[in-house]
């Protein structure tokens, strides 16, 4: 008899224990991310805190920034209305953790990568460039910072990162193109036809081919500053757009840019130019296999 | 339990069966708190107002907010250390030391019944400690006041965060003395304090059972949120310490998470401890 009661008690209160668990998780959620980690937002102390458990901690912040940021930016928690309830201010901090505690953790730069451009650009850079240094043979972090600069029209910073990048081994060859790309946008069509023709010696067919596309592209663009330059000359005639560049085929024959039958001028691929009849601006066509950006 | 204890207990009406069940319990209780004081337990509380004082002067510099909320934080944060480590070190102890010294033997001979010995023990422990956050408390109290001067709404956010902090202290009390029942100090404390850290650790778990492909991993991870004691129940000494009051609601469901769990351990280590022989 005096055994019944405590088994009893036992019995009846573990099998309590789920649904009062739920019952509190679901009425009093807790955030799992709060603004406790501003105190301690120094990973240094943290590690020492750790106790050389250092790893696992970072574990547990990731699990906890993954958990938190992934779900509410992506919209997957209900318990979110508005996107200024998320504390992005804290992101920065607890990648910085979890980065610290753990130098190698690649998802948890290439996630700051990813969400910390939207508030803290700085950060961002910062973070990733934290993240080559300590793992210089992760091309992606290269591709991640490149494609950050990218964005902030930065193209000279961005095609040396993804110049950088596309030399590491085992990196994705169109890093390197990516880099051709940045130095077409940023102007420096002479550097991207220099990086293209390096490209032609590659024994990577796909680095081959996408290297002869954008040095015909490179072509292409010369050809259209070219058109654009004798249009303009024109620009107070009364004729058409499409007349102004018929009337133009001769010299544009000299400067060795092809004509068709209709006296239009054709691209490096031998598909006509486009005209706006408004503007009178050329661009490649979009039948065109040249790549337009 | 021992038959001859019993047998010893001779046969009365059940209000004056009460009567005495109470009386035990009474004393163990006093007799435990006694032997606390006597240890030198409530000194800690020296070291927590020289801790107190020490940071009440130091971040005098920074602004009136964040002092004060910086007080609170480490005055209850100080609370559930000091309480913990109390609740683990001494709990531990608790039924050991009777059978090291063997004075259970001379207890048991006597109408006291194994499971109000557990009883009464937890309790004393309890006491120790009610009296140790109370006095806690009353120093962040004033803590606060030295630093604003006046009374502030973060005085009154202080008592149910510290009511909280009290609870998930007894539920560690009954952590330890349930490991106590069947193991070494040592062990014991080293169980209490592994539970405890798993304990304030158990939302990583949900969130670890959520982000794994693996079913039995998950199956895994979300059994061991459901059973190992969520400590994060109780945790509310950030928002305190920026003000806030803890929710009806979470002191309600704080509350009887914290008597069903004590209840199941009290009544393991009661189960235990029947099981020992003592004669």
């Amino acid at each position: 008899m005096r055994r019944i009661i405590p088994i009893s008690i036992l019995i009846a209160g573990l099998a309590s224990l789920y649904p009062m668990q739920r019952w509190i998780d679901t009425n009093l959620p807790r955030e799992v991310i709060n603004e406790e980690v501003l105190y301690f937002s120094s990973g240094e102390t943290i590690k020492k805190m750790s106790l050389g458990f250092s790893g696992l901690v970072a574990e547990i912040y990731w699990i906890r920034t993954v958990q938190y940021f992934g779900r509410k930016i992506t919209g997957s928690d209900p318990s979110i209305s508005r996107l200024s309830d998320i504390r992005m201010d804290l992101l920065a901090p607890y990648l910085n953790i979890v980065v610290t505690l753990d130098p190698h953790h690649i998802p948890a730069y290439r996630f700051g990568a990813i969400f910390l451009p939207e508030r803290d650009v700085d950060a961002a850079i910062r973070l990733l460039e934290k993240g080559i240094s300590e793992n210089p043979s992760e091309w992606r972090l290269y591709q991640d910072i490149g494609y950050i600069h990218w964005q902030m029209r930065d193209y000279e910073k961005a095609a040396d990162w993804y110049d950088r990048g596309g030399r590491i081994e085992g990196a994705r060859w169109w890093m390197r193109d990516l880099a051709g790309v940045m130095k077409i946008k940023g102007g420096s069509r002479d550097v991207a036809r220099t990086i293209y023709k390096s490209y032609l010696e590659s024994e990577d067919e796909n680095i081959r081919r996408q290297a002869e596309h954008r040095l015909l592209q490179l072509r292409a663009l010369d050809e259209i500053d070219a058109i654009s330059i004798l249009l303009e000359r024109l620009k107070d005639q009364p004729a058409t757009c499409q007349a102004k560049l018929r009337s133009l085929a001769r010299k544009l024959d000299q400067l060795g840019i092809a004509i068709n039958e209709e006296m239009m001028p054709l691209d490096p691929a031998g598909i006509p130019y486009e005209i706006d009849p408004a503007t009178c601006q050329v661009k490649i066509s979009s039948k065109s296999p040249i790549p337009i950006s | 339990m021992a038959t001859s204890d019993i047998q010893a207990v001779p046969a009365v009406t059940a209000p004056k069966r009460n009567a005495r069940a109470v009386g035990k319990l009474k004393a163990i209780i006093l007799n435990t708190f006694r032997e606390s004081v006597r240890d030198r337990v409530l000194y800690n509380l020296i070291l927590f107002v020289l801790l107190l004082v020490g940071a009440s002067i130091f971040i005098s510099e920074l602004s009136i907010d964040q002092e004060s909320a910086f007080i609170a934080n480490l005055g209850l944060s100080s609370m559930l250390i000091f309480g913990a480590l109390i609740a683990i070190f001494i709990g531990v102890g608790l039924v050991y030391k009777e059978i090291d010294r063997r004075t259970i033997y001379n207890l048991f001979s006597k109408p006291v019944y194994r499971h109000e010995f557990i009883i009464g023990k937890y309790l004393g422990l309890c006491l120790t400690l009610l009296i140790n956050s109370a006095v806690m408390v009353l120093g962040i109290e004033l803590a606060l006041l030295y630093v604003n001067g006046k009374l502030v709404p973060l005085h009154l956010a202080m008592l149910p965060a510290a009511f909280l902090i009290y609870l998930e202290l007894a539920l560690i009390v009954a952590v330890a003395l349930m490991f106590s029942s069947f193991s070494t100090p040592m062990l014991s404390a080293l169980f209490s304090f592994a539970l405890y850290v798993a304990g304030h650790f158990s939302q990583d778990l949900k969130l670890a059972a959520q982000l794994t492909d693996s079913t039995v991993v998950r199956a895994i991870l979300h059994g061991a949120y459901y059973v190992i004691p969520n400590l994060s129940n109780f945790g509310f000494i950030s928002e305190a310490s920026h003000g806030r009051m803890a929710p009806a609601s979470m002191m309600v469901s704080a509350t009887v998470y914290a008597i069903v769990y004590i209840a199941i351990l009290l009544s393991a280590a009661t189960l235990i401890f029947q099981k020992r022989n003592f004669k």
